[in-house]
């Protein structure tokens, strides 16, 4: 049960010059889908079309007569400058199903962040991934539990019986944008060439650590490649699905392009004057690799910083950098190599460019939405508040609005500290009381009409609708508004009011005071917490709220000084990677004694260390059921607890886009993120 | 006045060293470092930091240093002309500043003669009819500059350009001119986005100016040269200009040497709202997130235009007025 998969069969017929391509879909046993896809083809050349990956095609079969291609690539075809389309596929093209229509293509997608240095909508519209999810409305980008998982740039994947070793096949005859191939020296170099590097990399990611050792990488054949690990780690094919921790960028990188400038294979007196001319000095050979597009971070849309010179650092994406207009201004055009076609054959994406600007202020956004300058925006930059503006002038602006899912689940939480340094809040902290009370103590229709326009259902933090985990009970756990019963357990807490009734008072006489400290991490924190406080001084808890910046807030945290935090929490329906993140961020000393083993930092509770067992079976069974029962399991304890209080749940993000725009609007309930994550089937109507 | 010269110019580079290092350390003040920003940054977008990466960045950036050995990288290097690299752009420091000099220059200069060319006038106007209707007008007026926010203005300003006119929003260039090759079409883009900044960074100072300029003026006039003078017959018009503006601009030449520097940094919040591609709004957010190397450069950068903006207005004013002298009479 590793995965699911609709493709199992195929035809391959050549006529020709003609290719075509017969593919069967439907829902045999898995097991097969990788014994046909690597039947060998008929009579064709060195990028033979193989295998066919189909997105949710009822109809179960398909045919593909021919390829088509953009009018600019058939142009450069025709010139001589770029191979035909049949060669710069890959040998079996993954089919992607347009959401409502075969597009046609041309034009230019404008889109704007609110940050120069990065673009949420970029990161997911021009982006590939090694495995992908089918859109669906549960599909969420951190989310693999209950969704269909489909090949990307992976075309297979397997764990072994033990769950130690993982094997990966790279999708045959797949090309970086300038042509080149993707081959497992790719990923090599990205293990071997940069991760061990200790100048480049003095520690090894955390997501790739099993049992304290780094992997070890088997490079199999040109295609297929191992991960040998020194524990047991499920959780691999989760985590390579997220743009957080896996992804292209975290796995694998163009060999044959960095390859010039590292000086494992070159002399530093070649590397120099290219390191000088970009500003590096000459001590600084490490942190010119890194940005070179060497580094990690190149996931989360920053890649584009890295960038050496436009057009030169092959990518697999659907777009790359074609210029660098500006600070912050990018143009992007398509990949004339990239992997996917729609079920017309024709060689995605539609969308000829994408322009990047930069408006660093949130009104201007606006008005450029309200203008229609703007062909799609959403996801992070464009608040919910706004959203009654947007309709009043969808008209004059001839844009449309999607009221999708918030990759955000929950907008607004409360997070404890469960170990602050005052001693007697923490035996507070600790008795689950305390979480049930202020938990009860908040009229959460109360933040919906205030904060989210009347949108979304008050909820705990607990697994979304839609997720195998779902249950009502776990939801609703102690999210009633009923300050009677918050007060009477507080009363069985031994907590006494004061001489004026105002407040109630702590074991040692002081009063009941937790501080709450917080930064604007998402647009509802600061109303939120304002309001929060309110309904806490209700229940006798004297709840001051602070708001720092950023930095001074992490400094802090790392100093062990806050007590309970505002923050917002995506997909809470995964709970191996999100809930742990949450969790051990308020808690950063427990977190500690859990990573090193006990010896440092401060024992947890038995709840606690409850909640790292079920992580550590989380992230090592390789089986999906025991996976989802542990999961379970830390829901149960958290809606026990309540270490996490959660307020609302289906608050809305609009996502804004141009009329003019296809394949997007039907799409109105997947999350946003999904939405972007489309980019490549979108297009322009005539 | 040689002697002179070169005592001011030995003042003015002990002065510049001292202000890159109190630049850099006033960077450095507030808790954390750049990677602190950057991992809050991290989780606004929902991502955790990897500790891999932070524990790689801080090597790299030299973060881990000790401040004055950041301090002594930085310099060393900068006085070979090279100003490293910015952490959070990822990019050369003089390439990221060159890029907007060009623009952040036109726009603030264009305002600065905004300011002068309607501000004397205006002021002079207002002493020499003082109380009159027009002086009424014209004080409500700049004081009511004076007093407006400017980036509600900026932001009145930008609604009623984009709805009476449908400009685009924000920015100095239209969509189509944005990476456009410098040609006509674009001069002319540009001048058409250049109005609103111009007026709105040039309304507070105009406001501030036309107020001194009046004043002084209007001491001057009352002064008992201007009665003598008039009593012997000298022609108002020529009088004036001759004697009383000449004595009263002197505050304003003063200052000069302050909008040097204003001309790059001039503007900031009104160029954050309006989205202007100039040097203020990159300058706020280094400094936000600890970006040392750019924001000291930048920091740097100001010291030096101010330290040779005052050298040159108290140049201007040693030829404008025969009475100021700085070298010891022998």
């Amino acid at each position: 049960m590793r995965r699911f998969r609709i493709v199992t069969g195929l035809l391959v017929a050549v006529l020709g010059l003609a290719t075509t391509v017969t593919a069967f879909a439907g829902g045999e046993d898995e097991g097969e889908a990788s014994s046909a896809a690597a039947e060998p083809a008929m009579e064709m050349a060195s990028d033979a079309i193989t295998g066919f990956d189909t997105y949710n095609l009822d109809s179960g079969r398909i045919t593909i007569t021919s390829f088509g291609e953009a009018p600019m690539l058939a142009a450069m075809v025709a010139e001589g400058s770029l191979p035909p389309v049949e060669e710069r596929l890959p040998d079996n093209p993954q089919v992607m199903e347009p959401w409502e229509e075969v597009g046609s293509y041309g034009g230019t997608l404008r889109t704007t962040s609110l940050d120069p240095t990065w673009d949420p909508i970029i990161r997911h519209v021009a982006n590939a991934d090694l495995v992908e999810m089918l859109a669906s409305p549960t599909a969420h980008h951190a989310n693999l539990v209950g969704v269909e998982v489909r090949p990307g740039v992976f075309e297979d994947w397997s764990i072994s019986d033990d769950g130690t070793s993982w094997t990966f096949t790279l999708r045959r005859g797949l090309k970086w944008s300038d042509g080149e191939r993707v081959t497992t020296e790719d990923v090599r170099f990205f293990f071997e060439d940069i991760m061990e590097n200790e100048d480049l990399y003095p520690n090894y990611p955390v997501w790739l650590v099993r049992g304290g050792e780094s992997p070890e990488f088997v490079a199999v054949d040109e295609h297929t490649f191992r991960l040998d690990f020194a524990a047991p780690y499920g959780l691999l094919e989760v985590i390579l699905h997220t743009h957080g921790s896996g992804g292209v960028g975290r796995t694998m990188k163009p060999a044959h392009y960095l390859k010039q400038f590292h000086r494992d294979y070159n002399d530093m007196d070649k590397i120099l004057p290219v390191m000088k001319e970009k500003g590096f000095g000459d001590d600084e050979w490490p942190r010119f690799m890194l940005e070179t597009g060497a580094g990690l971070m190149s996931w989360d849309g920053t890649y584009m910083m890295s960038v050496m010179e436009p057009l030169e650092f092959p990518v697999v994406n659907p777009w790359q950098v074609q210029e660098v207009v500006g600070p912050g201004e990018f143009l992007f055009v398509r990949n004339p190599y990239y992997f996917k076609i729609d079920t017309a054959g024709n060689q995605l994406p539609y969308i000829d460019y994408i322009r990047k600007s930069t408006a660093e202020d949130p009104e201007v956004l606006s008005l450029k939405i309200l203008t229609g300058e703007l062909d799609v925006e959403g996801g992070y930059f464009v608040k919910l508040s706004d959203y009654p503006l947007y309709v009043e002038n969808q008209d004059k602006g001839n844009f449309d609005i999607l009221l999708t899912k918030d990759w955000l689940d929950h907008p607004l939480i409360f997070f404890f500290n469960n170990a602050p340094s005052d001693p007697v809040l923490r035996d507070l902290v600790q008795d689950p009381r305390l979480g049930q009370a202020m938990s009860l103590a908040l009229d959460r229709q109360d933040f919906i009409e205030s904060l989210f326009l009347g949108f979304g259902r008050p909820a705990q933090v607990a697994p979304v609708r839609g997720n195998p985990m779902f249950s009502q009970d776990l939801e609703d756990s102690y999210a009633a508004y009923d300050p009677d019963q918050a007060n009477a357990l507080l009363d069985a807490m031994g907590l006494e009011w004061d001489a004026n009734n105002e407040f109630r008072l702590r074991p040692d006489g002081e009063r009941f005071t937790i501080p709450l400290t917080y930064y604007e991490v998402f647009p509802s924190v600061t109303p939120g917490s304002e309001l929060a406080s309110q309904y806490w001084k209700a229940i006798g808890i004297d709840v001051p709220t602070k708001v720092m910046d950023g930095g001074a807030w992490w400094t802090a945290f790392q100093a062990n000084e806050h007590v309970l935090t505002t923050w917002g929490l995506g997909s809470a329906s995964v709970v191996p990677s999100w809930f742990f993140q949450g969790f051990s961020t308020t808690t950063p000393t427990w977190w500690r004694w859990y990573q090193t083993g006990g010896a440092e930092g401060v024992e947890p509770t038995e709840a606690g260390k409850r909640v790292y067992e079920l992580r550590d079976i989380i992230q090592s069974t390789p089986s999906a059921e025991e996976r989802l029962a542990a999961s379970r399991e830390v829901f149960e304890i958290q809606a026990e607890h309540l270490w996490v209080i959660g307020v609302a749940v289906d608050v809305p993000s609009p996502l804004v886009h141009s009329r003019r725009l296809g394949n997007i609007g039907i799409a109105k309930d997947f999350y946003n993120i999904t939405v972007l994550d489309g980019g490549e089937q979108w297009f322009f109507k005539n | 006045m040689l002697y002179y010269l070169l005592r001011r110019s030995l003042y003015m580079l002990l002065l510049l060293v001292v202000l890159s290092m109190a630049g850099f350390a006033i960077i450095q003040l507030p808790p954390g470092d750049y990677l602190n920003s950057y991992i809050q940054a991290l989780a606004m977008r929902g991502a955790a930091p990897d500790e891999a990466e932070l524990a790689a960045l801080k090597r790299q950036y030299g973060l881990d240093l000790p401040l004055h050995r950041q301090y002594l990288k930085w310099a060393g290097r900068a006085l070979a002309g090279d100003f490293g690299r910015s952490m959070d752009w990822r990019k050369p420091v003089s390439e990221l500043i060159a890029d907007r000099m060009l623009l952040t220059v036109i726009m603030n200069a264009a305002a600065m003669v905004f300011i002068y060319v309607v501000a004397v006038p205006i002021g002079i106007y207002a002493a020499t009819h003082q109380y009159s209707v027009g002086d009424h007008a014209l004080t409500v007026v700049s004081l009511t500059g004076l007093a407006t926010p400017q980036f509600l203005l900026a932001l009145v300003l930008m609604v009623f350009m984009v709805r009476q006119f449908g400009a685009s929003v924000g920015g100095l260039f239209s969509p189509e001119y944005v990476d456009a090759a410098w040609s006509v079409g674009r001069v002319i883009d540009l001048m058409a986005h250049l109005p609103v900044p111009v007026i709105i960074i040039g309304l507070s100072g105009t406001a501030a100016l036309i107020r001194v300029m009046r004043s002084g003026v209007l001491d001057e006039l009352k002064k008992q040269y201007v009665v003598t003078a008039r009593a012997k017959g000298a022609a108002e018009r020529a009088l004036l200009f001759k004697y009383p503006v000449r004595v009263a601009i002197n505050p304003i030449i003063s200052t000069v040497g302050w909008m040097l520097p204003a001309t790059i940094s001039g503007g900031t919040i009104t160029a954050v709202v309006l989205s202007l591609p100039t040097v203020g709004p990159m300058l706020l957010r280094a400094l936000r997130n600890q970006d040392m190397f750019l924001g000291g450069t930048i920091v740097m950068l100001l010291g030096f235009l101010t330290v040779i903006g005052t050298f040159v207005s108290d140049m201007l004013l040693m030829w404008i007025d025969p009475r100021i002298r700085y070298e010891r009479s022998t």
